[in-house]
């Protein structure tokens, strides 16, 4: 193997870490209720909130 | 300004309204054009020949009616999401009235033969100008909307509506790069296969950042409220978020196969093009099972059907793109009518299919009332469905049939067809075509009567409470 | 928590996006239209042919005509060489297009003669009667020059005043002409590429008068636009009392006579229909 295709793996295998660190974060237990809240929320949104700040 | 509910809603029905005259005005040209091409005698020049008209329909379909509708249904979203109304009415007033001016301005322009030829970056420089003072008052508008927001987490039709305000933004600007020698005229700033790899890059995000995002971003909002059931999964709309969004941008050169543009570019577009399939799935997946046990909503509930019908030929369409990105097959049917059939599958079955489900939604919500008859929506939805089936239908035969007769050899290996022999064949094909448009445009005009009779009635039933 | 924070969200989603952005668009600006890739017979248009191609731009024609030819054999087979990055380095913007309604017009320049073009573009129905070519009769008018200077400039093309001088009197449709006429044609692959004749010429069907029904109607579609239908001659000449040998009239119709305006059908035609069309031409006379 030349020096360029050892380069393109390594690329290639930062990129595919890249994918998996998103996907694990996205699926550990700590983020899974965090991820999936959002799609509750919007189903209640005919009136904005009153108050000024985001909650919390 | 603000509605009763607090929000600024009147702009929406604003830009909602003229982006279905800018709608009207793409397919009414699509239909001439389409005659043109069936019936040469129809060309009269200079202004109204096929040469001039085609950019003027694709202009007016993707920039005023895909854009337009876009405006306004960021703007819709973008005030619920983040529970809080829009950040500057005002600037939205003005943006909607600059809107119309530039596809007012563009539409001229291009029929004097003011043009700079790469598709869908046609306009020349100063109305191109003004289109970039639009985005970028649009842009600040939703961003700020978002910055001062009252709901903490973004849903992730925000993200997309974010991806595209930036990717257009950066599209924009680097593909309309010129030099101005006069104020109609101006010359590409790069040259040849620079130019060319430049444009595709543009051209094929153009698909990702106009025809794919946006409509995802009102596909993801809109599909929960007409169902009344959350999306199946947000976090696997996240992981294709990320994945659609990367991946795109390094598939351009899959409309340069074959040409003289470096082979490693063209492969990488090939392999990108095929791994798109997965976020491009993984949307459609989340679109069917939010259905599980809903599918009933499909006969019951025609907002539904025409989302979950827009999201199926989004599929389709994801699976058609990748295939045609193959070199081999590419070498077949590029340059062939097969393309068109490609194209409006997705802007006639995709992207238009959800956002007359959105207009469908929120309109009679703007004007406090019913939508003025489910019985015309449904046939609305039939004939809309019927043209374009029987539009890129036609064209994927004609362009198979085409390119078997280009590609057809005597004997002693010379080629068996001129030119103008394989084309001649395909006149029966475009009759057929004119005609599925003809279709599509009745039910564009139902789809029209219905949304102006329910506004209509809505006016009558203020006036007459206030009596 | 990115989900929570706009502006970093934003930069982020900038910085996904611009690594295919890099990659695939900008750093190919270091390698396509690299000077090692330069070929010198390629030159940058006159004034009287960057203003024909503004006219293509304007008309259009790209919308229905691309300019490259892909190495595939049913490309070059039609149109000619294959298209090569460096005959488009003077092309701001490139015409490569994206759809075929016609043929192919990279390698257009020196298939006709002038003449040819100027009755195609009048009137595309008299020459190939089921074109769905729009006419374009009406560039009949003078050519605007009054930004000529200026557009050589921009481009950084070079010109003389002599050559500004000779655009004088001109119509549009000398100018769009004249661009036909330079299009693929500044690498010489029609002398490299020409059909050789090999073999001996003996007309397999001589005298056999039941191929005249086919050969006449090859020659309606190919040959009746410039030598008329009557064989009279028109952007050709006569046809009619042919006294050369059927040899002869082969290799004239196989590889064409490049110089004088007659193109070479041996690629469309093949050596068995180029033979049926020799047999009819012999057969026609005065009376
Ligand atoms: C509606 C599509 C359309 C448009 C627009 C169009 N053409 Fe054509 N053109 C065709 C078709 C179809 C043919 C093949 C039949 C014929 O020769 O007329 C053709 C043939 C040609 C040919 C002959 C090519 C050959 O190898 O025989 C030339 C040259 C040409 N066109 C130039 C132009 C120019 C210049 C313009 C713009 C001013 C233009 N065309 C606009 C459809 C179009
Ligand atoms: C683009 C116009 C054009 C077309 C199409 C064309 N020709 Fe010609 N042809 C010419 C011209 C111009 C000449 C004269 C060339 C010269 O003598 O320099 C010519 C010359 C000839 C000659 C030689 C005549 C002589 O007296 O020496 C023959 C034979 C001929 N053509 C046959 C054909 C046939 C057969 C076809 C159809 C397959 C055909 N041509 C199509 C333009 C055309
Ligand atoms: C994974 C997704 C997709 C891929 C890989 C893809 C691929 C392609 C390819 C290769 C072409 C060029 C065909 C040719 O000229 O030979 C093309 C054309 C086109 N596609 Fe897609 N496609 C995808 C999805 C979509 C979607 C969702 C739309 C939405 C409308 C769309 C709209 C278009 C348009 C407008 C063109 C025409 C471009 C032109 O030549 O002017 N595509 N696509």
């Amino acid at each position: 193997m030349d020096s360029a295709s050892i380069y393109y793996l390594g690329v290639t295998l930062i990129l595919f870490l890249a994918f998996a660190a998103i996907v694990a974060r996205t699926y550990s237990k700590r983020h899974r209720d965090k991820g999936e809240e959002p799609k509750f929320r919007m189903m209640d949104d005919d009136k904005p909130k009153k108050d000024d700040h985001p909650e919390n | 300004m603000n509605q009763q509910e607090g929000y600024a809603d009147d702009i929406v029905k604003g830009f909602v309204i003229w982006s279905m005259v800018w709608g009207l005005v793409a397919v009414l040209v699509g239909v001439f054009i389409s005659f043109q091409i069936a019936f040469p005698q129809l060309n009269f020049p200079p202004y109204l020949t096929y040469g001039r008209l085609r950019p003027i329909h694709t202009n007016a379909g993707i920039f005023g009616w895909g854009i337009g509708s876009f405006m306004a249904f960021f703007i819709y979203i973008t005030q619920r999401l983040t529970r809080t109304s829009l950040w500057s009415p005002g600037l939205a007033k003005a943006q909607l009235w600059l809107f119309n001016v530039v596809i007012a301005l563009a539409a001229v322009t291009l029929a004097m033969g003011m043009n700079r030829s790469k598709e869908y970056a046609e306009l020349e420089w100063p109305v191109a100008s003004l289109v970039v003072v639009l985005w970028v008052i649009f842009a600040v508008n939703i961003v700020m909307t978002i910055v001062k927001r009252r709901e903490e987490q973004m849903y992730i039709s925000l993200w997309y509506i974010l991806a595209t305000l930036v990717g257009v933004a950066v599209l924009y600007l680097v593909n309309n790069a010129s030099i101005p020698v006069s104020l109609t005229k101006s010359y590409s700033a790069y040259a040849g296969a620079n130019d060319a790899n430049v444009q595709w890059w543009y051209g094929h995000n153009a698909v990702a950042m106009v025809l794919t995002t946006p409509p995802l971003a009102i596909f993801y909002y809109f599909l929960p409220k007409a169902t009344g059931v959350p999306i199946y999964s947000h976090r696997m709309g996240v992981i294709a978020f990320w994945s659609l969004i990367f991946m795109y941008l390094w598939t351009g050169a899959h409309h340069l196969l074959w040409a003289p543009v470096p082979d490693w570019v063209q492969t990488l577009a090939m392999a990108f093009s095929v791994m798109l399939i997965a976020p491009s799935w993984a949307a459609v997946f989340n679109g069917y099972f939010s259905m599980n046990g809903q599918w009933h909503q499909m006969r019951e509930n025609y907002l539904v059907k025409f989302l979950i019908f827009g999201i199926t030929f989004y599929g389709l369409q994801t699976l058609q793109g990748p295939s045609q990105s193959i070199r081999t097959f590419s070498a077949f049917i590029h340059f062939t009518d097969w393309v068109p059939g490609h194209v409006h599958m997705g802007t006639l079955g995709w992207v238009s299919l959800v956002l007359f489900a959105a207009i469908y939604y929120t309109i009679p919500r703007l004007y406090h009332t019913e939508i003025y008859s489910v019985g015309l929506a449904n046939v609305h939805f039939w004939l809309v469905l019927t043209g374009q089936l029987i539009f890129s239908i036609t064209m994927w035969i004609a362009g198979v049939q085409q390119a078997a007769m280009l590609n057809a050899t005597n004997p002693d290996g010379s080629l068996h067809y001129s030119f103008i022999e394989t084309m001649v064949e395909l006149y029966p094909y475009w009759h057929m075509r004119a005609l599925g448009g003809v279709i599509y445009l009745a039910g564009l005009l139902v789809f029209l009567y219905n949304i102006y009779q329910t506004i209509a009635g809505a006016k009558t039933q203020a006036v007459a409470q206030r009596a | 928590m990115i989900e929570k924070k706009p502006i970093i969200f934003l930069l982020l989603a900038t910085a996904t996006i611009l690594v295919g952005t890099i990659i695939t668009m900008v750093l190919p600006f270091r390698w396509i239209n690299d000077p090692k890739l330069a070929i010198a017979s390629v030159k940058p248009y006159t004034p009287l042919q960057l203003e024909g191609r503004d006219i293509y731009i304007r008309e259009g024609c790209n919308n229905c005509h691309t300019q490259t030819v892909r190495p595939l054999l049913s490309d070059t087979e039609r149109y000619g060489e294959y298209s090569k990055s460096g005959e488009f380095v003077y092309d701001q913007p490139f015409l490569w297009g994206s759809r075929r309604n016609g043929p192919d017009l990279a390698r257009i320049g020196g298939k006709y003669p002038d003449a040819w073009h100027v009755k195609h573009m009048k009137d595309p129905r008299a020459m190939v009667p089921r074109s769905n070519m729009p006419s374009y009769d009406f560039l009949n008018r003078p050519l605007d020059t009054s930004l000529s200077e200026k557009k050589m400039k921009a481009l950084k093309f070079p010109y003389t005043p002599a050559d500004i001088q000779a655009l004088q009197g001109k119509s549009e449709m000398d100018a769009i002409i004249a661009y036909m006429q330079k299009v693929g044609n500044d690498i010489p692959w029609r002398k490299t590429g020409k059909t050789e004749v090999l073999g001996e010429l003996k007309n397999p069907f001589q005298d056999n008068m039941s191929v005249l029904p086919e050969g006449q109607k090859l020659y309606a579609e190919h040959c009746a636009q410039c030598h008329g239908i009557e064989l009279k001659g028109e952007v050709g000449p006569d046809l009619r009392d042919m006294d050369q040998p059927d040899s002869k009239v082969f290799a004239t119709i196989y590889s064409g006579i490049a110089a004088g305006g007659m193109p070479a059908f041996g690629d469309t035609l093949g050596k068995e229909r180029t033979w049926k069309v020799v047999t009819y031409l012999k057969s026609v006379h005065k009376h």
